[in-house]
């Protein structure tokens, strides 16, 4: 067995897997109640609440799996990109039960975790995954397409500024809703329509013809509209619900439109699978609209598990069984930034 | 009775080795950075050039601050990690207990380190046992604190001179025979203070 430990942001998690993917233990202990207080997670507290749980789930993995640490022969730790305090908590800890157990660490690059969870399944092994696939990472942190061959990663697109998931949080925080703030703005939306008349977003057009994505523009023009039409939760419900739908539909309308930019530029043979990933790949609107659009491509689409979608370390563990290569645990480095 | 010992909590970082009453090495170096980084591959230069197997160690000791947040993590969590996979237990002190009791000495002891801003995390001793547990006090408070002691120390000074870890190793073998042993396998760390935000949230809430 593989255990996978991940502490890059604000959920502390451990999981077990088996070399075939299967998902024997995925626990998370979740510190959105700690923060919400704060808006947003705090660095510090992140960190401290990480190293309060990070051995109990530890101990609790290996005796929800019926079994011993005797029977994990590798170790996978989430070694960056994240907050640099809490990723040090789940670095030393691996590197202390790795060099323990005498076993090797695998550093692994959260992004990699996130790419390939949607071939993680509930029960059973993983889905054999094609030697080629089209990845995106949307998430708090991430918003990027990549074109994925084997082991290597190649990014095609990136964000220029804020990420999609931050911009979701961002505007919730504004109009009064808890963080985080994806899911209260999707809570809302299912009760609105989308009324692009009254609520306009821009669509961001680069001179370059980039197909980069930028959320910074309907970030700030979500807050003008907010403000101009007295957007908030102790406000006109109705209002509320149809600003949620405008907003929501803009943010991933701009996914497609970058989606059919770099679909459109890829050299023939493309590649059959796209497989989305990251903490928006939950919401429920975007789940629906790439499966149509994979049905109008022939593409097949391939969505994470909703409990895969945000950090975990399931994905971390099975991003160490696609690398492979046994790292020595002296040698791990926690970095904020990963190239 | 083999023990491993790890301060990270200071700017100097230390790892000793204690077997019984001897002290069989041990590592002081700079701690800047990322401790992570120097701490395991100290532990293994020191286990094997002591001739030490990892597997024969009976107690995994700790510092657990205060001193520098990340630095504490780091070190907990990797004596932890040590302990749990190889089925030992933890004996976690503060570091002020470390420096005043890993020496035999009856005497009152007051501990002070730099706390930053103008002010210093301050404990007591007395008869083998801590007295005051680390607290922020600010230079008057501190000076009021330690006068009543019959022994003050500077933890930078004993920075220069001492070996933290093995201070703390042999404070741990002497608990190991004590009926307090249980109580040092409270692995929390000892921050003193609150994170800044929560001070701020505090303020305004105030």
């Amino acid at each position: 067995m593989i255990l996978g430990i991940e502490t890059s942001c604000d959920e502390t998690s451990v999981a077990l897997l088996e070399r075939d993917g299967s998902v024997r233990v995925n626990l998370i202990a979740s510190q959105i109640e700690r923060h919400r207080p704060f808006g947003g997670v705090v660095p510090e507290i992140a960190s401290r609440e990480h190293l309060q749980h990070l051995f109990p789930l530890v101990t609790r993995a290996v005796a929800d799996a019926g079994s011993t640490l005797n029977d994990i022969d590798c170790v996978a730790v989430t070694a960056g990109p994240g907050l640099i305090g809490a990723l040090l908590v789940g670095v030393a800890g691996a590197q202390g039960l790795a060099y323990g157990l005498g076993l090797p660490l695998i550093a692994i690059n959260h992004l990699e975790g996130h790419i390939f969870s949607p071939y993680l399944q509930k029960e059973g092994p993983a889905i054999p995954r094609p030697e080629r696939f089209l990845s995106m990472v949307i998430s708090g942190g991430h918003s990027s397409i990549y074109d994925v061959r084997g082991r290597d990663v190649v990014m095609l697109n990136r964000t220029r500024d804020d990420a999609i998931g931050e911009t979701f949080d961002k505007v919730a925080k504004f109009i009064g809703l808890p963080y985080p703030g994806g899911p209260q703005i999707e809570k809302h939306a299912n009760q609105g329509r989308a009324d692009a008349k009254r609520f306009p977003f821009p669509m961001p057009q680069f001179k370059d013809e980039s197909a980069d994505f930028s959320y910074s523009g309907i970030k700030a023009g979500a807050i003008r509209l907010a403000r101009e039409h007295n957007i908030h939760v102790s406000g006109d419900a109705s209002a509320l619900a149809d600003f949620c739908a405008t907003f929501q539909d803009a943010l991933i309308a701009q996914l497609f439109d970058r989606l059919d930019v770099v679909w459109s530029r890829l050299e023939s043979p493309v590649p059959t699978e796209l497989a989305i990933a990251g903490g928006v790949a939950a919401n429920g609107t975007l789940r629906d609209r790439v499966a149509q659009w994979g049905r109008e491509k022939g593409v097949l689409v391939r969505l994470p598990e909703k409990k895969f979608c945000t950090d975990n370390a399931a994905m971390i563990a099975f991003a160490g069984l696609q690398k492979g290569e046994p790292g020595d645990p002296r040698r791990v480095t926690a970095r904020s930034r990963v190239q | 009775m083999l023990i491993l010992a790890a301060d990270c909590s200071l700017p100097i970082l230390s790892v000793a080795l204690l077997n019984d009453r001897s002290l069989l090495g041990a590592i002081a170096l700079e701690g800047k950075g990322s401790r992570n980084e120097k701490l395991l591959p100290a532990i293994d230069w020191l286990l094997a050039e002591c001739g030490a197997d990892r597997r024969d160690i009976e107690v995994f000791a700790s510092t657990r601050g205060p001193g520098s947040f990340t630095g504490v993590r780091i070190g907990l969590a990797t004596i932890q990690g040590l302990a749990l996979a190889l089925g030992r237990p933890v004996c976690a002190m503060s570091t002020h207990e470390a420096i005043a009791l890993g020496d035999p000495d009856p005497e009152r002891i007051a501990i002070h380190d730099d706390a930053g801003r103008g002010e210093f995390y301050v404990s007591l001793f007395e008869n083998h046992r801590e007295l005051t547990a680390p607290r922020l006090a600010t230079k008057e408070q501190r000076d009021e604190l330690v006068a009543t002691a019959s022994l003050v120390i500077s933890v930078a000074d004993f920075l220069q001179h001492g070996n933290v870890a093995a201070s703390c190793a042999r404070r741990a073998r002497e608990l190991s025979e004590s009926s307090d042993a249980e109580r040092y396998r409270d692995v929390t760390p000892i921050y003193v203070r609150l994170a800044e935000a929560e001070v701020k949230l505090q303020q305004r809430q105030a």
